[in-house]
């Protein structure tokens, strides 16, 4: 417990006697909160490396690690004592307390990743992987042979949802026929996603889509062993949030991840705080600001995903960027567009 | 193909759901029908987790990392024996220390093995299907049902199989088994009759340590081939409850952690099916843990646990 205390107290002192150092520094200093361990090989670990790019481009900066929603508040207002610009707290989880906390604390901005409501005071980043989702259907319903396609979640968050809706309406926009089984599991547990997956495959199901952080392992491993049994009945899979596509087990049959560039979308509203054009609302992540993209896998380009598909897909974001194509969304629409 | 029916994929998954239980399970009674409550059992198997994946990575060695693992886990369990036994504090707060002191080391060693850029296990390591992957047995795999259910199971799954039967042999025929429940029972019986209570205490859990210990390497050297922090989700936990709905005896814990594991693998395929959608997945989740409780609960009589389950010896000092 001391431990605990210490490790997160000292480098917030440490931190303040280097923000009065330099107190000139035009990049603003930034806090992350994330609800995981920062090795977790998923959500909050990338939410670390978007961060150390901040720290590298002049940013002073600290990170919380395996915080819950009931110890938010606190974690979030120390932080803003400790002279904080800028508090990004990692999931969907902090968004009460975020705004309970901007309710009184002017001094610092918070802003909410992972989050798709509005609430005052606070920034909601929301990261639409809709989009990217639909051009990864758009790949399994071209390649399946079975018709029958898959999705695992983590949990079945706005965020996961939304992946869902997007794989389902891109699939269905090139084979009408196709079904889409939805499983929710966990986000750590390797072996259930394991379970999970070979459970999909024995009802015939042939592309599946994890959405399960670090977890997809199992799904991964699973596939390797089914693959590596029944190389006449491949099974081919995606990857979600997090670049899969060399994935040690089962790289090879990972046409494409849907990946979010938290990198990128910590800098917009980092850059909104230095540049103090800092405006409360949701702030819109998807394909049209290039922080949720597609990545097809490159060592499968001139294999599956041919000239023909590789073209469908281009179109297809094209139209989704453009407008022309939306996907369906069950969300209440937004009270104010925010500007980026 | 017949090994393709839904009902072979189902016994087959519920086999290998069921092995972490059963073998951390098997470890848990025998502590308990000594009289030691370890409810650090969650943590002991994280231990055994990380162990085998740290060894395995490093080494390249499987069968090292399952040693390990379990070497690892009766080190730990010698920390909790040496409170909860030796020094006689309370065995729930023992339990719960070890608990915490399991999430913090394997956290703190994954990192290290991330920063060496150690977070994959070699190609050729960690056991695959099929009874240690031994290369012999593979040919069988495709017979028809005995095929998935016994060829290609996982090794320790078999040697689960053998630790149960072994274990309910020794509990119940011989002197071992008789001195074990004694000391569960009437510890002051036994120590009249010679035996040291403190010394059988000790072994008991060394011994659930070691089977938690290698029911972890389970999960990440052979189920997974992969480690994620706190990947055991609270199977260790499970394994307590179905210790003591299952009155403390083999065939009842046996029952179930197959209840268990059986009602997980239908879950799964029902989350899948049209429709299931209607109710909140959630509710397919509880399942596993809804079915096996009220089962052991509702089918097995009440009956109270060893009598000296949970409490220091000697009483006062």
């Amino acid at each position: 417990m001391w431990f605990s205390i210490a490790s997160s107290f000292l480098p917030r002192v440490l931190g303040l006697a280097l923000l009065m150092a330099s107190a000139s520094a035009a990049e603003p200093a930034v806090a992350l909160l994330t609800t995981g361990s920062i090795n977790d090989g998923g959500w909050s670990q990338l939410a670390k490396q978007g961060l150390d790019k901040l720290t590298a481009a002049g940013s002073r900066t600290t990170v919380v690690q395996k915080v819950s929603a009931d110890q938010a508040g606190t974690e979030l207002r120390d932080c803003a004592a400790d002279g904080f610009d800028l508090v990004i707290a990692h999931g969907y989880e902090f968004l009460n307390p975020a705004a309970e906390a901007a309710k009184t604390i002017t001094t610092t901005k918070f802003a909410v990743s992972g989050a798709d409501v509005e609430r005052p005071g606070i920034v909601s980043i929301d990261f639409d992987v809709s989009q990217a989702s639909y051009q990864l259907g758009i790949i399994a319903g071209t390649l399946t042979k079975s018709g029958k396609l898959g999705f695992i979640g983590g949990g079945a968050f706005p965020s996961v949802k939304a992946c869902y809706r997007g794989f389902v309406a891109g699939a269905k926009s090139v084979r009408a026929d196709v079904t889409v089984a939805e499983a929710y599991t966990s986000w750590d547990q390797v072996a259930q996603n394991k379970s999970q997956t070979e459970a999909f495959i024995s009802q015939g199901i042939d592309q599946i889509y994890p959405d399960v952080d670090a977890a997809a392992r199992g799904v991964y491993e699973a596939i390797k062993e089914h693959n590596t049994a029944n190389p006449q009945k491949l099974v081919w899979t995606y990857g979600c949030v997090g670049d899969a596509n060399a994935n040690p087990a089962a790289g090879q049959w990972t046409l494409a991840s849907a990946i979010i560039r938290l990198d990128e979308a910590f800098a917009h509203v980092a850059k909104q705080v230095r540049d103090k054009t800092w405006k409360p609302g949701i702030v819109r992540e998807n394909l049209a600001t290039g922080t949720c993209v597609a990545v097809l896998n490159p060592v499968l380009l001139k294999g599956p995903i041919d000239a023909a598909l590789q073209a469908k897909i281009t179109a297809a974001g094209a139209a989704l960027i453009a407008g022309t194509l939306t996907i369906p969304d069950e969300r209440p629409a937004p009270a104010a567009p925010a500007a980026k | 193909m017949i090994n393709d029916l839904l009902i072979v994929v189902v016994i087959a998954q519920t086999l290998t759901a069921a092995t972490p239980l059963l073998l951390a399970g098997c470890g848990e009674l025998v502590a308990e029908r000594g009289g030691v409550l370890n409810i650090g059992i969650e943590g002991l198997m994280l231990t055994g987790c990380i162990a085998a994946f740290a060894v395995t990575a490093i080494t390249g060695n499987s069968w090292l990392g399952l040693l390990v693992a379990m070497g690892a886990a009766m080190v730990l369990g010698a920390g909790f024996a040496l409170m909860a036994i030796t020094a006689r504090a309370d065995q729930i707060v023992a339990g719960m220390a070890l608990n915490l002191v399991a999430v913090g080391v394997s956290g703190t060693v994954w990192r290290a093995l991330q920063s060496h850029g150690v977070t994959e296990l070699p190609a050729s390591a960690g056991f695959s299907r099929g009874w240690f992957g031994w290369s012999g047995w593979s040919s069988f795999n495709d017979l028809p049902v005995i095929g998935p259910l016994f060829f290609d199971l996982y090794g320790l799954s078999i040697a689960t199989a053998g630790l149960l039967l072994l274990t309910w042999w020794v509990l119940r025929r011989t002197r071992i088994g008789i001195v074990i429940q004694a000391i569960g029972e009437l510890p002051d019986a036994a120590a009249a009759a010679g035996e040291s209570v403190h010394r059988w205490r000790w072994g008991v859990v060394l011994f659930a340590a070691a089977c938690a210990g290698a029911a972890g390497a389970f999960l990440s050297i052979m189920r997974t081939h992969a480690f994620v922090p706190e990947m055991t989700g609270g199977k260790g936990f499970v394994v307590l409850a179905l210790v003591m709905f299952g009155r403390w005896r083999i065939s009842w814990l046996i029952a179930g952690c197959l209840l268990f594991g059986l009602a997980d693998s239908v879950q799964q395929q029902l989350q899948s099916l049209p429709g299931s959608r209607a109710l909140p997945y959630q509710f397919f989740q509880m399942l596993p843990y809804v079915v096996a409780l009220v089962a052991l609960a509702g089918l097995s009589r009440s009956a109270p646990g060893p009598a000296a389950l949970g409490k220091p010896w000697p009483v006062s000092r």
